[in-house]
């Protein structure tokens, strides 16, 4: 704790209450595993659907420039893509969860990926493994 | 217009808002994923994915002079004091960084030039982020640096 500062409660400061917790975020690519081109924008309205289920809305951000190192090959994969994060409310995301593993699963089969990335609260991770 | 910026009489305010949480923790929603960690923080210089940005930023940034490749549009040599844990850092990204492309013979890259890199590439996102420079320059002044680094 820092001794020298005010202690303000922001969210009650705005009359608001804290309904959401950690960010969970899904990156959508635009590219399988050998760069060749996928379809990105279902998965994108995919994910918004579903994490705005968990968090009450989600946020797509810009296309970023992203690589994947196949591990096999050593070929550098660059793709472009796309961030969808929700900052999740806690009941919600436990209550969707096996839904939320099914969606990157179908996700990494259906677009031949090697990985797919996934950000929770601030830690990465990657899934790599698409049975269910 | 000016830039809007609100103060305390101390300067700080710490947020006392109890955040929801799910108690689960990085390893929990991995394993529900069937999900390989990667036991680094993002938001680090460490973190794999930019670690492969730096790399590809050091491959792209050096041309050859027919020696040891030489960081494009660098004209400038400063000496600029390091711990030896940075310094050893460097090493390894530079290391990486010389590590060949399959099927391409390997480039030799210095410490020295990743570190040109990453100063540019921190300086290129604090010149194209108003809100970073704003807040880099106001933690620089509560450091005693903020005169300098402001002119």
């Amino acid at each position: 704790m820092e001794p020298d500062a005010d202690e303000i409660d922001i969210v009650a400061a705005f009359g608001a209450a804290p309904a959401h917790g950690e960010r969970f975020a899904i990156y959508v690519p635009n590219k399988d595993r050998n760069g060749n081109p996928v379809a990105q924008r279902p998965w994108i309205d995919g994910a918004l659907r579903l994490l705005s289920e968990v968090g009450g809305g989600a946020t797509a951000m810009p296309p970023v420039t992203g690589a994947w190192l196949d591990p096999e090959t050593g070929t550098l994969v660059v793709e472009e893509p796309v961030v969808v994060y929700v900052y999740i409310r806690p009941a919600d995301f436990v209550a969707h969860l096996s839904d939320l593993v099914s969606f990157v699963k179908r996700l990494g089969r259906e677009t031949g990926q090697g990985a797919v990335a996934i950000e929770w609260d601030g830690n990465f991770f990657t899934v790599e493994d698409f049975a269910e | 217009m000016d830039r809007l910026t609100a103060k305390t009489a101390r300067g700080r305010v710490r947020n006392t808002t109890r955040w929801p949480q799910t108690g689960m923790d990085r390893d929990d929603v991995a394993a529900a994923f069937g999900g390989r960690p990667i036991d680094v923080p993002l938001g680090t210089d460490t973190a794999p994915p930019t670690l492969l940005a730096i790399r590809d930023i050091v491959m792209a940034r050096l041309k050859s002079t027919g020696g040891r490749p030489a960081l494009a549009g660098t004209d400038k040599k400063p000496r600029v004091p390091m711990s030896q844990d940075d310094w050893r850092l460097l090493e390894e990204i530079a290391a990486a960084a010389a590590e060949a492309v399959p099927g391409k013979p390997a480039k030799a890259v210095s410490p020295a030039q990743v570190a040109g890199v990453l100063v540019h590439w921190a300086l290129d996102a604090t010149r194209n982020d108003p809100d970073l420079r704003a807040r880099i320059l106001e933690r620089a002044a509560h450091a005693g640096i903020g005169s300098r680094l402001a002119r």
